[in-house]
């Protein structure tokens, strides 16, 4: 009497957890990402408190009535319960073992930890096990196919990124992998943000960008073993210390610190090489990032400053273009500019150039060769400008028409580049064409926030120049277009609502109120 | 500047038509031939590749007077070389600290 009223407490409790209402049901739309995923997470506990209810029913009734023969039985049926209910203990094994169908078909019965992405977990975790067996065309193809069966989000991303690794395209990898910063965190399994990271640092690791490593790692709350080590090596490399990260040191991480850090991570004969590398290299002082130059370091540019002219200007020209966005970009420009205003002055300069004209018998003036000098070089410093992110300073001529320049140009390639998500859009689509629109649209805002950064410069704080409001109202066109599409035809909501609050932010910044209100509704709507 | 025609094929503002003609007809024949002494050229950019394109582009500005000056005005440009790269040591197995195979 006593079993069967805990048997009966017990299913009464797991009842309850799976139909009490949301704790934060106030808060949360019942049919929200968060709150679907929870009342998952609540079932599947529910469930798993009812089988080992059983299990313990079962063994204690059992051994009240003196009999043994039930409890192996009872004890099979509990471990194939739990792990349908919970298959990542048993998928867990699949990966190591190179088995990607069967982890994706265990996956597919849901739980932990996929539960904010069930579909799009059980691709990972077969992408995951592929990685450890040889390279099958086939079962690349197959697991593409498999991430169409539900909406793409933070798992299915992933997965898309390292099946896009594993057909050797690192750049879309990358930009897939990095993306998922832009989604709902509702919508992106913790698990799959851990394993993007790692691939990043591996990735990282692979090209020997120790500095990238650190960037990658430094501030991430709960790494790995693995990622820990990576982050005590690229320490080592870049010498820095653990508790200045921001300073390089002539010291940096100490050898038992790396040593310590190797010791406590898996695969250590896998990772030994490396902690070799890092502890060959000479303890060195070599800074993250190269000093700033200051203004009294000007004269030192140039590679023959004070040369006849149009000698300093194109020496200028040619520091300007190798030194790119290093630091002291927009001060090397603004003296660029001034340079060839100078020349371009230059009584000595114009009277050779006639000459040259003269003699060479060209068609057109001397005044136009000037001309078309003059455009060519505006041209080339707009390009540096955009390249750079900096808006330089200065007063002269040569600097206003690059300005022009800039500011045509940015907004034509804007237009040119936000064709790209103006690509087929079938109403039957693939994940290829789902990850291809999610590329145009990661490359449409790269290509933005390059005008952004050079529009809106860093000494007018708050200050939106013409040009970005210009540049939004290109962009926005063209996103709306791709948002609307993947919500309505798609059913991508995750997708679309990325793209809709980065707008919504962007369309603030721009004071848009018209394109703020519009996306601010859109944010809001369930996904 | 990398693409300045007198860069392309390796000559300086002295050139005369007859010569310049002359150096493109035997890059052309040189890349053609697959001489590996005519696949880069100098520039003040550092070493670029060299094409039959661009070869009979540097040809084509050098015969129009208009065009040429402007190539001369530029050609003028000091070299410094490219910009250092980083000290970086490839690690193709990186994956293997995750169990992953190469790829």
């Amino acid at each position: 009497m006593t079993l069967a009223m805990l048997m009966g407490l017990c299913v009464l409790g797991c009842l309850a957890v799976v139909a009490a209402p949301l704790p934060s049901s106030d808060m949360l739309d019942p049919e929200s990402s968060r709150a679907r995923s929870t009342r998952r997470a609540e079932a599947r506990l529910g469930a798993t408190v009812f089988t080992l209810a059983v299990l313990a029913f079962g063994i204690l009734h059992g051994l009240e009535r003196g009999s043994t023969g039930l409890v192996l039985p009872l004890v099979a049926i509990t471990m194939v319960g739990l792990v349908a209910l919970h298959p990542w203990l048993l998928v867990r094994l699949c990966i190591p073992l190179g088995l990607p169908r069967l982890a994706v078909s265990l996956s597919r019965l849901g739980g932990h930890p996929w539960v904010r992405d069930p579909e799009g977990g059980a691709v990972l975790a077969g992408a995951l096990a592929q990685l450890r067996r040889p390279v099958d065309p086939q079962m690349h193809a197959w697991l593409r196919g498999q991430l169409r069966r539900g909406p793409l989000r933070g798992a299915g991303l992933v997965a898309a990124g390292l099946l896009a690794a594993e057909g050797g395209d690192r750049d879309t990898a990358r930009a897939l992998l990095h993306s998922l910063d832009d989604l709902d965190p509702d919508l992106c399994p913790p698990l799959a943000r851990t394993i993007a990271l790692d691939w990043l640092v591996a990735d990282a690791v692979r090209d020997g960008d120790w500095p990238r490593v650190l960037s990658l790692t430094e501030d991430h709350p709960g790494p790995s073993r693995t990622l820990r080590l990576m982050t005590v090596l690229a320490r080592r490399h870049c010498g820095v210390t653990s508790d200045q990260p921001e300073r390089a040191t002539a010291h940096g991480t100490s050898r038992a610190t790396v040593w310590r850090a190797w010791w406590r991570a898996p695969r250590r004969r896998h990772t030994l090489s490396l902690v070799r590398e890092a502890l060959a290299r000479p303890a060195h002082a070599r800074p993250l990032t190269l000093a700033p130059v200051e203004l009294a370091d000007d004269p030192r540019l140039a590679a023959n400053d004070g040369g006849p002219v149009p000698s300093e200007a194109l020496a200028l020209h040619v520091e300007a273009l190798i030194d790119g966005d290093g630091p002291g970009a927009a001060t090397r420009l603004a003296r660029l500019c001034e340079a060839w205003d100078q020349a371009l002055d230059d009584f000595g300069f114009r009277g050779h150039v006639r000459r040259r004209a003269e003699a060479l018998r060209c068609t057109t003036s001397s005044e136009k060769v000037m001309a078309q000098l003059h455009r060519d070089v505006c041209e080339d410093v707009a390009t540096m400008m955009v390249e750079a992110g900096v808006w330089p300073e200065h007063d002269g001529l040569t600097l206003l028409r690059a300005r022009e320049h800039m500011h045509e140009r940015s907004l034509d390639e804007l237009r040119h580049v936000s064709e790209l998500v103006d690509g087929p859009r079938p109403a039957l689509a693939t994940v290829d064409h789902v990850v291809e629109q999610w590329l145009a649209w990661l490359k449409v805002r790269r290509r933005y926030e390059a005008v952004a950064r050079v529009s809106s410069p860093a000494g007018a704080l708050g200050a939106v120049s013409e040009l970005r409001r210009e540049a939004y109202e290109i962009i926005e066109l063209h996103l709306r277009q791709l948002m609307a599409w993947l919500w309505n035809d798609l059913g991508e909501r995750g997708l679309a609502n990325a793209i809709s609050t980065w707008l919504l932010l962007e369309a603030e910044r721009v004071h848009d109120e018209a394109s703020a209100a519009y996306h601010r509704h859109n944010v809001a709507l369930v996904i | 500047m990398v693409d300045n025609a007198f860069h392309v094929l390796g000559l300086t503002p002295r050139a005369r038509w007859p010569e310049v003609a002359r150096t493109a007809d035997a890059l052309l024949a040189a890349l053609e031939a697959g001489d590996p002494n005519a696949e880069f050229y100098d520039t003040p950019l550092g070493p670029k590749e060299r094409t039959a394109g661009a070869v009979r582009v540097a040809r084509a500005l050098l015969r129009d007077p208009d065009a040429r000056i402007q190539q001369e005005i530029w050609w003028e440009a000091p070299s410094r070389g490219p910009a250092p790269a980083p000290e970086r040591t490839a690690r193709p197995d990186a994956g293997a600290a995750w169990g992953w195979r190469d790829r």
